[in-house]
Parts: C-alpha cells; sequence; structure tokens
C-alpha cells in the first residue's frame, strides 16, 4: 500500500514537473509577440485582423499595383504612364522581368494577408474572450477577407469562369501551415469563396451597419463605428453581387444587389462634397473601402501633377472622349487638375488626393465595392433579362450631374463600358470588367486578349519550384 | 628483472611513506591547527602534490580491508571511517607512487598525503567539467593543457596560446581585422559542423565550441579578455564521449576553463607583471612611391584624352601633382596612423588558509594598446574565491568583477589609407593638416572626385567606444554522504552590462560633399546599450565503487538555465559644432530611422547521467545519456537525445605486455555519440506577430505574423566517430593519433515555401553535412637532467580535416541563384552550397589567361568551348580554402634556470584567392594606391603575354576566375619565449619564494609562399612583452 501511494505520488511530481518544465520552455519574447499572448485579448484579434486589412493596403497590392498602377495600365485607362516600368506590362509580356516581379508580389502578398487571416480563424474559437457580437463580427469579416482575397487572386489568376470553369486555377487556403495546399479549378474555388462568404453574411447579420445598433466613442473605443473600411454585412452582401455577376448567376446577382441598395445606408456624394475636395473619393458610396493611412502621399508621387517619377495620367482628349464631351459631369469637373508646362496637356486624377476637410470619415479610403457597381449589377440584370436597364444608369448619372437618358442605349455592351470606366476610373475595376466579358478587343486596345491569355496572369515561378503546380492558362 | 623492479617500487614506496609520515606533518604543517586523534576517528585528509596543487581522484583504503576506500575530490580532500585503530591507509593513484600511512594517535588531523610523481607512469587527468577524470581510464578525445603550457606559447589571451598548441583550435584567420585589440576572432573545432546562417538575419557564430568557465557557460568575449594568470588548466573536449556530457550545446566542441584553487598555508602573493610593445608589420604592403604612381596613372591613360580642350584641362592637373613629386613629395600614408603601442598588464594573487578555511584574491589591469593610434583594450578585474570545508560538506564562492573598456581609433579604418596616393601632401605649409588633399575630374565638366585627409577626423575629437561591466558569481557545494557517494551541486550569475558609442561630428570628411538640405544633417551618433544575464544551476550525484578488479563510477544529475539579452540604441544626425560631443545636441534622429532594439529569451533543462567502468586498468568502458530541451525548438519537438558509448583497452597493462622495456603506454580507444548545437535564433521555432508600427488601420495599429511557426523544428545532431592510439616508447616519446568522422543531420536550414503559404521560407531540418580528418600530436623528451632540472623536448602536431556537404535544401539551390544574380561582391568568389562539395569551397570560372593580342581575358566555358564573356554559369568548384594540412611544432628548453620555448605554426595546401592580386594590380582603381607590381604584369601592349589583363583610368571588374587562385603554405613563427628562473639563486635573503624573467615574442614572423596584404581594415602586429612573475 505504502509502495503503490509511493509510485503515484512520485508519478504525479514526474508529471507535474514535466509539464512545468514544459510551462518554462514556453518563452515570451518581448521584441515580437507570439500569437499565444496576442490572442489571449479581444484586442489581440482587432490588431491581427487590421494587420490584415493593412497588408491589403500595400503598395503591391490595392494601395496602387491592384488598383491605379497596373491594373490601370492593364486594361488601357492612362494615355501616360511614364517610364520604362510597365511598357511591358501594358504589351501583356507577363512573363517579362518587371511583370513577373509585379505579379509575383501580388501573389505572395495576397497570401501573405490569407495566412494571417487563416492564423485568426484558426485561433477565434480557442479563445473565448470576445465581449458582445464582437466573436460573430470578427469571425465573420475574417471570413469573408479570406473569401475577398482568394475572388481577386481568381479574377487575376483563374481562367474566365464562363468559359473554363475546370481549368485548375488557384489554392484555396484555409489553414496556417508550411503545408502545400491542393489547387483548385475555377469552379471549385468559386464553391469555396461562396461557401465562406455565405457564413460570413450569416455572422454578420449582428454587424451595427445591419442591425442599426448605434456605436459611439464611448462604446469600446469606437470600434464598430467606420464600418466601411471593414468588410461588413453590406459588402459581403456587394460581394456576393459582384461574384454572381462574374459566374452568370444574374437572379442571385440582382437579390444581392438589390438588397445592398434597399438597406439604405449608402448614398452617393454631393457635388458641394466633391466641389470643396471635401470628399473626392466619394466616402459615403463605399460598401468597402480600405484604409490606407499614407494613400495620398502615396498616390500623389504616382498620380498627381508636380514630382518627378512615374506618373499615371490622362491626356485632355481623352479625358474628354472618357467622359463623352460632358464637361458638367461632377467627375471630369473636380477629380482632375492640368499639367503645367511639358504637360500642360496632360490631365491627373485627384480621387486619392488629400480631403480639405479634417474629418477621418473622407480621408485616406481606397474604394473596393462602391454603391455604383450595385446600380450597374441591376442594369446587367436587366439586360440579361431583356427589361428596363434605364432606370439603374439613370440613378449614377443623376448623382453625377450628368443628364439621364431617356431611351435606351442602342449597344447596351458599349455603353456599360464607357459609364463603367467613368465611374471605375483608378480603381483597378476595369480590367475584371472586360475578363469577365472574356472581350476580345477592349478600348484603346490593340491585342487580341483572348488568344494572347491576357486575362490570366501566370503563376509566379517561385510557386512552381516549391509546390506541386500545373498550368492556370 | 621483474622481480628487481617490483622489488625497487616496494622500498620506495616504503621510503616514501616513511618520509610521509615524519616529513609531511612537521613541515607543511606546522601552523596548522592540531587535533589529537579520538577513538576511532573519521579521518578527514588531503591528497597533494609536491606543488601543494590538489590530487583530485585518488583512491584511499584501509589496507587490508578494500571494503573501506574513498577516492579524493575536486579539491584533493577526502573524508574516510576506518573500523579500527591503528589501520594503515594506502593511497593509490595513476602517475603517483603509491603512499601507505599509519594511523596513531600521534597522527595529526587533517592528514596531509603529499604525493610523489612516479617516473614512469605520468598521466595527466581530463578536466570535464563535471569532475576530473583520470586519462588512462578515459576512452574520450581530449587535450589537456595547464597554465605552463599556455604560457610557454605565448602571454596575450588564452584563445591565441590554445591555437599554438592545438592544431584543431582554429582562429579564422581575418585579413580585414589584422591584430586589432578589439576585435573577437571566429573560432572552429575540428572543422564545420553547421552552415552560416546564410540569409544572415542572426549573428550569432553555429560553428563556436561552448566555452566553460569553472563549470559554467561563459561567452566567447568573457574568454577572450580572462586574465591567463587565473587559470589553472585548459581542457578541450574533442570527440563523443568527452563531450556528449555536454549534449545539446556539443556538437562544435567544448573549452573546458579552470581557474586557479588557492592553495592553503600562509598567505603568499605573487606578482605577475608584463610589459608589452606592439609595432605594425607592414611587410605585405608593396604600394608604389610618388614618381611610379603617377608614372601608372599616366600609363594607363588617366591624362590622355581624344579632345585638345580636354587634353588640355588633364595636363594641367599633371603637372600640378607631378611638381608635387618633383618637390619631393612622398608621403607613406600607412604610418601615418600607426604607432607602436606601448602597455601592460599586471596580475596580483593573494592566497592562504587554513584547511577549512582557504581564500584566493586577485586583481588584474591589463592595457593593450594597438598599432593604430588611440585603440585601447583595457580590463580590470578582480575575483575572490572562498572555500570553507566542514565535516562532510564543502562550499566554494567565486564572485569576479571586470570592467572593460575597448577604444576604436579617431584615425579610422587603416584601409583609408593604403588607398591614398603618396603624391598627397598630409600637411599645409603650416604643418596643419589639410582636409582636402586634391580633387580630379576627367574633364572640365564632369563631376569632381574629392581625395580627403583621414588624418583630419583625428584631430576632431570623435568618440568611438565600448565598454561593458561583468559580474560572474559562482556558487559550489558538496556533500560526501559516505566514502562512495557524493552530492553536489552549483549555482552560476552573470551579468554584463554594456554600452557602445560612435560620435562623428559635422566638420567629418564622411560629410564633406554633404550640402544644400542635407547640410545641416552633418554629424552622426549612435549609441547603444545593453545587458545580458545568465543564471544556471546543476545537481549532481556521484558515485564511485570498487570491488576486486572492478571500478565503476557513476554521476547523475540534472541543470536549468536561462539566459537573456537585451539591447536598445538610437542614431541621431546633426551636429555642426565640433566641440559638442554629447548626443542631446543632436538636431534629430537620423534620416528614415526610429529607436531600435533586440532581445533574446532562451532556457533549457537537462538530464544527465554518465559512467566509466574499468576491469583491472585494461579494459575500459564509457557511456553517457543526456536529455536536453530547449526554448528554441519547436513546441512539439523541445526534447533531444544525445548519447555517447567509448571503449578502451590500455593494452600496456596486459600481461603479455609487460614483459618489455619500450613501450611504457599503449592504449586504443574508439567512441561514438551525438551532440547538438543551438547557436541560433532563439525566436525561429514560434509563431510570433510584429507590428505595423508606422500605421493604423482604422485606429488600430495591425498586428502581422512575423514567420511561420514550425512544432517540430528539432535539435541539429551531430554524430560523432572517434578512433584513437595513444603511445608512449622509452619513457620519453609521446604519441597521439585520432582518426574522426563527425556527420551532421538535421541540419537546420530556410526552406523554401511556395508563396502560396503566405511565407517564402521557413527553418527545418534538412541537410547534412560531413566532416572527417584525423589529427596528431607527438612530444620527445630529447634530454633530461632532473637534478639540474634541465631539459630539451620538441613537440609537434598536426591535423588535416575535409567537409563536405551531403544534402541541402532547395533554399540553398535558390540562394546560388540569387548571388549569381546579384551584382553585390562582383570580384571575389561567393559561397555556394553544393551537395559533395565543402563549405568552404571556392567557385571561379577557368581561366585561359590573358589574350596576349586583345588584352582580354579568355574563359573557358563548362561545354569546352572558349569565350571572352564571364558567365555564373561557368563557375566551377576550382578549389578548397581549408588547408590540407595544418599544424605546430616547437622547442622548450631549460638548463639551470635558463629556458627557451619556441613555436611555429603552419598551414599547407590551402587554395587561395589571391584578392591582392585583384585588387591591388588588376582590378585596381587607378584613382587610388596600387602594388608596384601593376608595372610589370599588366597588359600594355598586343604581344605582351602577361598575367593581368590592362589598367585602364576608369575601374574595371574582374569576376572570380581561377587565374587567381594559389595555393597557399604559410610558416608562422608565433611565440618565442626566452626566461631565467631565479630558482638557482638564494632568494630567500630577499624575502622572495621565486622570481622568474622572460621576453617574449609573439607573431614575429609570417612566411608565406604568396604575396598577399594582410590587415587591410587594421594592421597586424608583432608583439614583445617582457614578463615578471614573482612570489613572496
Amino acid at each position: 500500500m505504502k509502495k503503490i501511494s509511493l509510485i503515484f505520488i512520485s508519478a504525479i511530481s514526474t508529471i507535474s514537473v514535466y509539464t512545468s518544465c514544459n510551462k518554462w520552455l514556453d518563452v515570451q519574447p518581448n521584441s515580437q509577440i507570439r500569437d499565444s499572448e496576442l490572442f489571449e485579448t479581444e484586442q489581440g484579434f482587432k490588431e491581427a485582423l487590421a494587420g490584415v486589412y493593412t497588408i491589403l493596403g500595400n503598395q503591391s497590392l490595392y494601395g496602387g499595383q491592384l488598383t491605379y498602377q497596373m491594373m490601370g495600365v492593364l486594361s488601357k485607362e492612362w494615355s501616360n504612364y511614364s517610364g520604362l516600368n510597365y511598357d511591358d506590362m501594358a504589351n501583356y509580356d507577363y512573363v517579362a522581368t518587371l511583370p513577373q516581379q509585379y505579379i509575383e508580389n501580388v501573389w505572395s502578398n495576397m497570401y501573405q494577408a490569407v495566412s494571417n487571416t487563416n492564423n485568426i480563424l484558426a485561433k477565434i474559437d480557442q479563445y473565448p474572450v470576445f465581449r458582445g457580437d464582437n466573436y460573430a463580427i470578427i469571425k465573420g469579416e475574417a471570413l469573408a477577407l479570406r473569401a475577398f482575397i482568394h475572388f481577386d487572386l481568381l479574377r487575376c489568376f483563374g481562367a474566365n469562369y464562363m468559359v473554363s470553369p475546370n481549368q485548375p486555377a488557384i489554392p484555396y487556403v484555409t489553414r496556417y501551415t508550411s503545408k502545400q495546399t491542393n489547387q483548385s479549378t475555377v469552379s471549385e474555388t468559386i464553391t469555396q469563396i461562396l461557401d465562406d462568404l455565405i457564413e460570413a453574411k450569416k455572422l454578420l447579420e449582428k454587424d451595427p451597419i445591419f442591425t442599426g445598433r448605434v456605436v459611439t466613442q464611448l462604446d469600446d473605443n469606437g470600434y464598430l463605428i467606420n464600418r466601411q473600411v471593414h468588410l461588413n454585412y453590406y459588402a459581403v452582401e456587394g460581394l456576393l453581387a459582384r461574384i454572381y455577376l462574374y459566374i452568370g448567376q444574374y437572379d442571385n446577382a440582382y437579390a444581392s444587389a438589390k438588397s445592398v441598395i434597399d438597406g439604405n445606408k449608402f448614398s452617393f456624394t454631393t457635388q458641394a462634397n466633391a466641389s470643396s475636395q471635401t470628399d473626392l473619393v466619394g466616402a459615403s458610396e463605399h460598401l468597402f473601402a480600405l484604409n490606407i493611412f499614407d494613400l495620398a502621399q502615396r498616390s500623389q508621387m504616382f498620380l498627381e501633377y508636380g514630382t518627378d517619377g512615374i506618373k499615371f495620367n490622362l491626356t485632355q482628349t481623352q479625358r474628354l472622349n472618357y467622359f463623352d464631351n460632358d464637361t458638367d459631369d461632377y467627375r471630369y469637373l473636380y477629380l482632375f487638375e492640368g499639367g503645367a508646362g511639358a504637360d500642360a496637356n496632360n490631365r491627373y486624377l485627384l480621387k486619392y488626393s488629400e480631403s480639405t476637410s479634417d474629418d477621418i470619415y473622407y480621408q485616406s479610403k481606397m474604394p473596393i465595392i462602391k454603391l455604383a457597381e450595385m446600380y450597374y449589377i441591376l442594369a446587367e440584370y436587366a439586360n440579361h433579362t431583356q427589361t428596363d436597364a434605364l432606370p439603374y444608369f439613370n440613378a449614377v448619372r443623376r448623382a453625377r450631374g450628368i443628364s439621364e437618358l431617356s431611351t435606351a442605349p442602342v449597344d447596351f455592351r458599349a455603353f456599360m463600358t464607357t459609364e463603367f470606366r467613368k465611374e471605375f476610373i483608378g480603381e483597378g475595376q476595369f480590367f475584371y470588367y472586360y475578363k469577365r466579358l472574356n472581350q476580345q478587343a477592349i478600348l484603346n486596345g490593340s491585342h487580341d486578349m483572348v488568344a494572347e491569355k491576357a486575362y490570366i496572369f501566370p503563376l509566379p515561378d517561385s510557386e512552381y519550384e516549391a509546390a506541386n503546380r500545373v498550368s492556370n492558362r | 628483472m621483474n622481480k628487481k623492479l617490483k622489488r625497487r617500487i616496494r622500498w620506495s614506496v616504503f621510503t616514501f611513506a616513511f618520509l610521509g609520515l615524519l616529513g609531511a606533518p612537521t613541515i607543511l604543517f606546522s601552523q596548522v591547527q592540531m587535533t589529537p586523534i579520538k577513538a576511532i576517528p573519521k579521518v578527514l585528509g588531503k591528497v597533494i602534490d609536491k606543488n601543494k596543487s590538489p590530487i583530485s581522484g585518488a583512491i584511499i583504503s584501509v589496507k587490508g580491508n578494500p571494503k573501506i576506500a574513498t577516492t579524493s575530490n575536486n579539491t584533493g580532500e577526502f573524508l574516510l571511517s576506518p573500523e579500527k585503530e591503528g589501520e594503515t591507509l594506502l593511497i593509490t593513484i595513476l602517475g603517483y607512487k603509491a603512499q601507505e600511512i599509519t594511523l596513531t594517535n600521534d597522527t595529526k588531523l587533517p592528514l596531509i598525503v603529499t604525493l610523489e610523481e612516479s617516473a614512469d607512469q605520468i598521466e595527466e587527468v581530463v578536466v570535464t567539467g563535471y569532475g576530473n577524470r583520470q586519462k588512462s581510464t578515459f576512452t574520450g578525445n581530449a587535450s589537456t593543457f595547464n597554465k605552463e603550457d599556455l604560457e610557454r606559447v605565448g602571454n596575450r589571451n588564452v584563445l591565441q596560446s590554445l591555437q599554438n598548441l592545438d592544431p584543431s583550435f582554429i582562429l579564422a584567420e581575418n585579413l580585414n581585422l589584422g591584430s586589432n585589440p578589439n576585435g573577437l576572432p571566429d573560432i572552429l573545432l575540428r572543422g564545420k559542423s553547421a552552415l552560416d546562417d546564410v540569409r544572415g538575419d542572426y549573428a550569432g557564430n553555429p560553428n563556436q565550441p561552448l566555452f566553460l568557465i569553472d563549470g559554467f557557460e561563459a561567452s566567447l568575449q568573457r574568454v577572450y579578455d580572462l586574465d591567463m594568470n587565473r587559470i589553472a588548466s585548459v581542457t578541450i573536449l574533442k570527440d563523443a564521449a568527452a563531450k556528449a556530457i555536454y549534449g545539446a550545446k556539443a556538437a562544435n566542441g567544448v573549452v573546458v576553463i579552470e581557474t586557479i584553487v588557492p592553495a592553503e598555508g600562509a598567505m603568499r602573493v605573487s606578482y605577475n607583471g608584463n610589459f608589452n610593445v606592439e609595432a605594425p608589420d607592414l611587410s605585405s604592403y608593396n604600394l608604389t612611391n610618388a614618381s611610379e604612381k603617377l608614372e601608372i596613372e599616366r600609363i594607363a591613360g588617366r591624362y590622355t584624352s581624344a579632345n585638345p580642350v580636354t587634353q588640355q584641362f588633364l595636363n594641367e592637373q599633371y603637372n600640378a601633382l607631378l611638381k608635387n613629386v618633383v618637390e619631393g613629395v612622398d608621403t607613406y600614408w600607412l604610418s601615418q596612423p600607426l604607432r607602436t603601442g606601448i602597455a601592460s598588464k599586471h596580475t596580483l594573487f593573494l592566497e592562504g588558509g587554513n584547511p577549512a578555511l582557504r581564500y584566493g584574491i586577485d586583481f588584474t589591469h591589463n592595457k593593450v594598446a594597438g598599432v593604430m593610434k588611440g585603440s585601447d583594450r583595457t580590463n580590470n578585474s578582480g575575483s575572490i574565491n572562498l572555500s570553507y570545508r566542514n565535516g562532510k560538506i564543502l562550499f566554494r564562492n567565486i564572485l569576479n568583477v571586470t570592467f572593460n573598456r575597448a577604444d576604436n581609433s579617431p584615425y579610422g579604418m587603416f584601409s583609408e589609407y593604403s588607398v591614398l596616393n603618396p603624391y598627397f601632401k598630409p600637411h599645409d605649409d603650416n604643418g596643419n593638416v589639410t582636409k582636402l588633399l586634391g580633387t580630379f575630374q576627367t574633364t572640365p565638366r564632369s563631376t569632381m572626385s574629392y581625395f580627403f585627409n583621414p588624418l583630419y577626423n583625428a584631430e576632431l575629437g570623435t568618440k568611438d567606444f565600448s565598454k561593458y561591466t561583468e559580474v560572474t558569481e559562482n556558487f559550489y557545494t558538496e556533500y560526501q554522504h559516505s566514502p562512495n557517494l557524493r552530492f553536489t551541486a552549483r549555482v552560476g550569475y552573470t551579468y554584463n552590462g554594456n554600452t557602445a558609442e560612435r560620435f562623428l561630428p559635422g566638420d567629418h570628411t564622411n560629410f564633406a560633399t554633404w550640402g544644400g538640405e542635407d547640410f545641416y544633417r552633418r554629424g552622426s551618433y549612435r549609441i547603444t546599450d545593453g545587458e545580458s544575464s545568465t543564471l544556471s544551476s546543476d545537481v549532481f550525484v556521484n558515485w564511485t565503487k570498487k570491488w576486486k578488479k572492478h571500478i565503476v563510477f557513476a554521476n547523475g544529475g540534472a541543470n536549468l538555465a536561462a539566459f537573456l539579452t537585451q539591447s536598445h540604441g538610437m542614431s541621431a544626425e546633426g551636429f555642426l559644432n565640433n566641440r559638442v560631443d554629447f548626443i542631446s545636441f543632436a538636431r534629430q534622429y537620423t534620416q528614415g530611422t526610429v529607436p531600435f532594439g533586440s532581445e533574446t529569451i532562451q532556457r533549457e533543462i537537462g538530464l544527465i547521467g554518465f559512467a566509466n567502468y574499468s576491469y583491472d586498468d585494461r579494459f575500459l568502458v564509457d557511456i553517457s545519456i543526456r536529455r536536453n530541451a530547449s526554448s528554441v525548438f519547436g513546441s512539439d519537438s523541445r526534447w533531444g537525445t544525445f548519447w555517447s558509448a567509448g571503449l578502451g583497452w590500455n593494452l600496456h597493462n596486459e600481461p603479455f605486455f609487460r614483459n618489455q622495456e619500450f613501450i611504457d603506454l599503449l592504449r586504443i580507444r574508439g567512441s561514438i555519440g551525438s551532440t547538438g548545437s543551438q547557436n541560433f535564433n532563439p525566436y525561429q521555432a514560434m509563431a510570433t506577430y510584429n507590428f505595423f508600427n508606422s500605421s493604423t488601420y482604422d485606429n488600430i495599429s495591425g498586428a502581422y505574423l512575423y514567420s511561420l511557426a514550425n512544432d517540430n523544428l528539432k535539435w541539429q545532431q551531430t554524430v560523432d566517430q572517434n578512433v584513437g592510439i595513444d603511445i608512449r616508447l622509452f619513457k620519453r616519446w609521446n604519441m597521439q593519433f585520432n582518426y574522426f568522422v563527425n556527420n551532421t543531420n538535421n541540419l537546420l536550414i530556410d526552406f523554401t515555401l511556395p508563396p502560396s503559404t503566405g511565407f517564402y521560407s521557413y527553418k527545418e531540418n534538412i541537410g547534412s553535412l560531413q566532416n572527417r580528418g584525423f589529427e596528431a600530436t607527438t612530444s620527445y623528451l630529447a634530454y633530461s637532467n632532473p637534478e639540474q632540472q634541465s631539459f630539451l623536448s620538441f613537440t609537434a602536431a598536426f591535423m588535416g580535416n575535409q567537409n563536405k556537404i551531403t544534402k541541402i535544401a532547395d533554399a540553398l539551390r535558390q540562394l546560388n541563384e540569387e548571388q549569381d544574380n546579384s551584382n553585390a561582391n562582383l570580384n571575389a568568389p561567393k559561397t555556394r552550397y553544393e551537395e559533395g562539395q565543402s563549405t568552404s569551397t571556392i567557385w571561379a570560372v577557368p581561366s585561359l589567361g590573358i589574350d596576349p593580342i586583345t588584352g582580354q581575358e579568355l574563359f573557358q566555358k563548362k561545354d569546352g568551348s572558349t569565350t571572352y564573356v564571364w558567365s555564373a554559369d561557368d563557375q566551377i568548384a576550382v578549389g578548397v580554402s581549408d588547408p590540407t594540412l595544418r599544424g605546430n611544432f616547437g622547442v622548450n628548453m631549460e638548463y639551470k634556470g635558463w629556458g627557451l620555448n619556441a613555436t611555429m605554426r603552419y598551414i599547407l595546401g590551402a587554395d587561395y584567392y589571391n584578392a591582392t592580386l585583384v585588387n591591388r594590380i588588376e582590378n585596381v582603381n587607378i584613382a587610388n594606391n596600387v602594388d608596384k607590381r601593376v608595372f610589370e604584369n599588366t597588359w600594355q601592349q598586343p604581344g605582351d603575354v602577361v598575367p593581368f589583363k590592362r589598367i585602364s583610368p576608369t575601374p574595371t571588374t574582374t569576376r572570380p576566375t581561377d587565374r587567381f587562385l594559389q595555393q597557399k603554405n604559410e610558416l608562422t613563427l608565433s611565440s618565442v619565449n626566452v626566461y631565467y628562473d631565479f630558482k638557482w639563486k638564494n632568494l630567500k635573503k630577499y624575502h622572495l619564494q621565486n622570481l622568474k624573467c622572460g621576453v617574449y615574442v609573439n607573431e614575429a614572423f609570417v612566411f608565406s609562399n604568396i604575396t598577399i596584404e594582410r590587415g587591410l581594415d587594421y594592421p597586424f602586429a608583432r608583439t614583445f612583452s617582457f614578463s615578471l612573475q614573482t612570489t613572496f
């Protein structure tokens, strides 16, 4: 008996020594934070989430390349993009050195954001540290982010869904791990994206922007006030509309876009706000925008007249052409400034310039999903169902200070394309617009986009080298 | 014959026992308090040699009753409980004559036993740091050096001396660092077992051996700054059987340093003084003088132009310089920042005490004055060593405090001087140092190049120093439970606080061309401070058992250790006034920087067991096992197991070997075992987050994953195999030979990941490396006359090793590619890692020489065709920079007090890429000074058959080519020491116990078959010193 208790005691003490040893060996660095330490508080999850959004705001992603830089060049939006840095890109020569580099950066940074998101999702159910609805909202946002990032990766690296849904595309990565994830086909990717988004939407029904709950600065330091810079409920709905349109599910696209508009949470910016340069970017129209803290300074280097460097701009002729010589258009009027000297004929985009207002609501925002797109989705639906698209076009035209149409345009597609370009210049959506339609020839372009496979970026070499991948093109 | 010998031994044993009884107590312990012996008392005693140094491991037993026995501990002390009165104690240990002492009522306690060395069995002990081991029963490969050995081959620092003693202990040659007293050397033991952190994000040296001082881990800096006079012995543990008890950290070898244990008696004061002179060694430089330089510039076409206006302009510049030359300006820039460094080192050591309480106190002041003006290193340190014994319990405490200050020369880098042209004058006509030496323009409109005078900076009051204060506190306790069983416990704590500052005022030539907005940014100040602390402790049980012919010695224990480091700093700019040299006068932080810092925490736990068994002193077995866990590795594979097994056979103790006279010792041994290394980034295996500290997202500072966690990251393991043989012939010729093969597996490498994982690479255990080699040492006693204390002996040692990468990961292949594409370091071979090649392989394109027609270099492509175009793809392995053989040899002699020790070091057959030829002859920037050989050996016109390309006014780049590969053989006269020991004189009348004076010359000459510039950023120095040792 005594012997047994002795063995028992020594076994217990051995185990406890062993476990306490392991605990002792689990050091907590000071100059970095271990994930187990970060996620001990709700604040840690918020910080990790903010980290993902910050990565997306990187210059090689939505801070530049995926909006006004590379994507602008690919959709032939710009008349000029001085310097040699984008010449190969403009020729869709994706294997040339610089395009390869830009594309690899898109790939690696997007997946960096994915892996950060995945770690949040892996940890969120392990740490019951949330107040109120924050668990649902943060998890919903993280799921939506994962879907959002993969959808844009698919729009870059996947074949057209309508044409070749079974073409291998991208890996849909759902774990923070060194193990490679298998490549999915285009349609498999879409399925996974939709699964995540639908789960996200369900969780985000607790989103204050949807419930109407009033959040003040006193409330949790104002977290949940600025829902437009997060993937909120309506952003998810808008994203669903965008995806449904992309895959040709017009009914679903209509329902989602309609539900955003009917939610009545977003409104077009006013002439007063645009003319006073308070709201050049159209903050009130954003279903989702990325908050990029130095957007004004950074975009200035590439877009505004003045300093040296690569400048993306339009000639005055092209500007007039874009806006159908309609010089009353607020976008024409307020979003451009002229150059001087040798650049006197160039027009520079002011969309991302510093707001004259101190209100942070109008500052440092890169639009990702906008209200106008919802109207255009409705218009596409109308066109598809042979119904009247005019009210949807006019809703946007009215807000931009130009004449409303009374008769339907003769060529819906040509009209839609020019309307779309006016609205989204410098936002990187135009290239995807062409891609969705798999359009062979694009405005201002001379390449056969389909034959040259210009709509599909090749997977970067580094991905082929370290993983088992098949061609996505 | 045999009988006679036996009789003689018996007789001498008897004599010594008698003498021991008679002499020892009276002579040695006249001052010691005496206790009369009581009925069957426990016998407390101590075993010492004739120098009063303690002898550990001696077996003390009761004659006729071997069950009652014990061994003496580290300090020579023992405790024995005889069963009855009047027993006779038998004290035996290999290497000493056995002694018998009969206990009587008059025997004074503590019993002091002085053992005589036995002439035919001089065997060292091996200090493993976990107790001492008899070399005669040890199967591992270790070399032990005592204080005298170290002093024989140098008086600079212990690292330098070890290099001269053991060729396996390699101080990597650093041509840039030269003899900079503030540069710590890179150390390798038996070759590389790990790859350098190729991505360079962690500064640790993964190949550095583990250093222990008095049983506790010590930094390289601490060993470098350790006063050699405090050292009692240094043991280098090389193979698995020797080092596996240090398990996880032992893969690169272990260096065990023990400091002096104070001896008891009346207080003795020892003084040791060294007066050092360092003289620069510029013999490797062969630069042009003023007229030669100008002529070379002319030949190179620096002053030739097709445009007449430009030609006129160039002529004017040429004539101005020619005027200088004609006027006799010929500045020897090399000597400008140099001096003969004169400094001294003083050590004072006080020791004494009684058997219960002993003390040792030492103070050291050591200043090293480098050969560049103002470059100094000063150490002041003191320590107190106390030990107290009460019955079965012993306490020992060592407290050491060191203050160090290292000043770098205000004259800047030596390389700034070696490039300057001799036709520039350093001073103006009034003797003031000029700031601008000259200018040059290729055309009247081109941008001007300036030549500034680095001597100017020395006058400005720059600051460049670092300081540290280190406190080490070690505490030991020992409990002798019974003769066979002993418990020990140790705790060690080290704290190091350090700071470094570097200030360059705005007037410094670095900022001379800063104008416009940058004008106010001139001047820089960088300040960093840090601290590190180490806390470690261990507990051990030690059990010895002897019965019949069996001896078993077993040890078990556990250790805990924690290491913390932290540093922070900032750099500032905008110091327009030379007189203010404090950081608060800065205008701002250095543009684009913020305060910086770093920190590491590392913890470890180990469980250790090791045992030795010997049968009849003939068959020997060593085994050890260690379980180790460290916070550095992944949470799922934190624990690693390390083990070793060794076998030995003392052939000379075999009956069939006893009947001859010439072989005194013949032992063969072999061992195998695994050890680990962990000089790695301590946070490499964890998922950690960093913050975007310069941006926020919706008012929240975002966190992002810094690396991909690898919960399975495990220990890098090295399996060592070693076979060796120890021989002694004719009582005067010692030989040892070892052959080893080490395989390092699970090499920690950055493993490439598909970027879709979100990361490009992470740490993985992939790849393996093999090291194989041999080492041999021999010593021969040519003459010996103990009565006159005269002898003559020769020593020699050599080793050779080859390392081979047996497996690598894709990440390293990719690294090779990246290197080929990058433009950095264009004119020297780059390290490439390829399977089947060594880590020291030199890669270059095979060259067919300089085409005499065109003056261009002709290369051979891999397919055998020839080309003028260099391509990274044509590079092949052309050589290995590790020498085929390295070693040393020396002579030691003493005659009636006069002594001479001389040691030479050599390396043979090392492939070497001669950068001097590239940078100073062929690839020259004609704006800078060049080697004289430029004249004869460069191509100048068609038909010239020469080894080097043409020189031109604009520097051309020579990419790695085997034209510059040479085989290097080098012989260094590393140390000469001449001394006189006054032991032959009667010193008593001067109240001195001993006195010894000597002269040292260190690193006096280097003979090399190839000519290379040595000491680029800091010159090499020859050291002369006078030393004085005395005790009173």
